[in-house]
């Protein structure tokens, strides 16, 4: 647990608080997020779950590069296998427009939180399922860097149909 | 000497019946031809005797065409038909742009011959109003202009009636004082450029306005009928402007194939570069208007059971969609290339569904009734020896919880079992063009 830095942020506090700490270029954050909107999908198994949750990923950039990808313990290998293909798009977004307070020639590092939850094809969803998926969502193991939080992106997913 | 004779006579004779049979089938060709325009008439055409007329009208709007996308179309007559595009979004709005309809895939520069003929090149800007998914009619207004925006002709569609109205252009904001007699109905269209950056609208202009008049109380065309004020012969007729564009391939903006088993790859792949675009464009008409904001993805994955073929997911957030369609390896495995299309055609429909928001429990009662002919005519497009029996069998797979299926089963239960025989028989792979 020595290198465990858990995040855990009251559900209110986590969508308030982080509009604060960026962004002096909204247009590169928009950039970013229908990018990476444009890559997600929900894996099947787990569109059909109907269950809400919240994830994050924290991208530790060294050097201008990305070093690693860390994602929350609550992520499927199936999530990250399609998580894994917004790489570029990490790599390609001027972070230093969004956080300017950032120097790049340091490490630093990225957490994006990812919130999903159900339309009513999956009837009504508890609020207290939310609320248990949040804490394990941001215990991202592994960072001990300048830590900088996006706001989260949210994500309806309909449930599958056949 | 009669020796010599006899043979030549017969050769001048052979020559003269073979040199009359010519003429024959030249003439037939001839006929068959008449009024036909290919696409290389049409460009050369467009590049000689429209393009060099550069006088526009005043705020008319910049159109491109893309020669590579032109297609023939036979809509009342011949014609070649090409999407125009414009340099940038462009939109008409009949409520002072509160709401906006997308002309993008809704503008058409379409080339026919007349009787005599002459090339008539003609740009269709249609503005369906109120298509149901059946889309059995066509209901709303067709605006016809010259290239360089002279207003030629305009109509309205009630009901798959067509009413020719009269209609006259308005600088931006002089607005006509339109003449609201008991017996006409006249409509202001504005017509708007709009600015986008990353995806979001910035700011919208108004080019300009035009106002349309129609006669309702009127007797009303027959949608490819001679023109009122001309003869009322097929040649001379107006092209059916409402079947403009309806066969047209359109483009998903981003169609994903990330499907890994080599022949379903290819399946996805000699569907999504034309013959989807050819079936589902469509179904899809009002999709169109938001294609920058939804992308298809195909992959395929291992589900550990083969009970269902295929699921379509739906994520979505600030304005985008993702439509997923993951097809089910274990399930697929042995299945032919028409099945797995037909799966694919079944997914779309859901995706298309999904954007209507139409309630999934709905949406297999919905395919069933309207979309098994698109779907089998989709398959036949793709894998022509199909029999067109199959291919509707085809188009039956995964509708078998719905009503038609149902009163399919009680009305005639050996048509049901003979399509349930034929799935199987393609899902196995001993029917159709196989996989492996």
């Amino acid at each position: 647990m020595r290198n465990i830095l858990l995040l855990i942020f009251f559900y209110s506090s986590l969508f308030s608080a982080n509009a604060a700490v960026f962004s002096e270029d909204s247009t590169e954050i928009t950039r970013f997020q229908r990018s990476f909107i444009k890559n997600f999908y929900l894996p099947t198994a787990e569109a059909y779950t109907c269950k809400p949750s919240v994830i994050s990923i924290a991208v530790c950039f060294k050097e201008k590069k990305i070093e690693k990808i860390l994602y929350s313990e609550n992520c499927s290998a199936a999530l990250i296998e399609v998580l894994e293909k917004e790489h570029t798009v990490y790599q390609q977004t001027n972070w230093g427009k969004i956080f300017p307070a950032i120097k790049e020639e340091k490490e630093y590092v990225i957490v994006l939180p990812i919130v999903y939850y159900f339309d009513k094809t999956c009837g009504t969803t508890t609020p207290m399922n939310v609320f248990a998926e949040l804490s394990k969502g941001l215990i991202i193991p592994g960072l001990k860097d300048e830590v900088y939080m996006l706001s989260p992106i949210e994500f309806t997913i309909r449930k599958p149909v056949s | 000497m009669r020796r010599i004779v006899l043979p030549i006579l017969c050769a001048v004779f052979i020559t003269l019946f073979l040199v009359a049979c010519q003429k024959e089938s030249n003439k037939e060709d001839l006929q068959s031809s008449e009024n036909s325009i290919s696409v290389a008439d049409a460009k050369k055409f467009f590049e000689a005797e429209v393009l060099p007329i550069t006088a526009r009208i005043k705020n008319a709007v910049h159109k491109q065409v893309d020669w590579n996308k032109a297609y023939s179309q036979i809509a009342g007559k011949q014609l070649v038909v090409i999407p125009v595009d414009f340099d940038k979004p462009f939109y008409a709005s009949r409520d002072n742009g509160k709401t906006k309809f997308d002309m993008r895939r809704n503008t058409f520069l379409v080339f026919y011959r007349d009787s005599l003929q002459k090339i008539h090149a003609e740009v269709v800007y249609k503005q369906p109003e109120n298509i149901t998914t059946a889309k059995k009619t066509f209901s709303g207004s067709i605006l016809i202009e010259s290239w360089s925006g002279e207003l030629l002709k305009s109509f309205k569609y009630v009901d798959g009636k067509r009413y020719k109205g009269d209609a006259v252009r308005l600088a931006s904001g002089d607005y006509m004082a339109a003449d609201y007699g008991s017996l006409t109905y006249c409509w202001i269209t504005n017509y708007y450029y709009c600015v986008y950056y990353n995806g979001q609208q910035l700011s919208c202009t108004n080019s300009y306005a035009i106002q349309t008049c129609i006669d309702l109380t009127g007797s009303a065309e027959n949608p490819g009928g001679g023109p009122p004020d001309g003869p009322d012969t097929e040649d001379n007729a107006d092209p059916e402007y409402e079947g403009v564009g309806e066969n047209n391939w359109v483009e998903f903006r981003d169609i994903t194939n990330g499907v890994n088993t080599p022949c379903f790859s290819e399946v996805v792949d000699s569907i999504s570069k034309g013959h989807l675009q050819a079936a589902i464009s469509l179904i899809l008409l009002q999709t169109f208007n938001q294609t920058d904001l939804i992308n298809i993805s195909f992959i395929d994955s291992h589900y550990g059971s083969t009970q269902t073929d295929a699921t379509t997911n739906v994520s979505s957030s600030n304005g985008m969609a993702n439509y997923l369609v993951d097809l089910n390896i274990d399930a697929l495995q042995n299945a032919s290339k028409e099945y797995i299309a037909a799966t694919i055609f079944h997914e779309i429909l859901h995706a298309y569904f999904a954007t209507k928001n139409i309630d999934p429990v709905l949406e297999h009662d919905e395919m069933a009734l309207y979309y098994r002919d698109q779907i089998a005519t989709a398959v036949r497009s793709l894998y022509p020896s199909i029999s067109e029996n199959d291919a509707n069998a085809l188009a039956y797979g995964g509708l078998q919880h719905t009503y038609t299926w149902s009163e399919l089963v009680r009305t005639n239960p050996s048509a049901a079992n003979s399509i349930v025989s034929i799935n199987q028989a393609y899902k196995n792979g001993t029917s159709g063009v196989s996989c492996n």
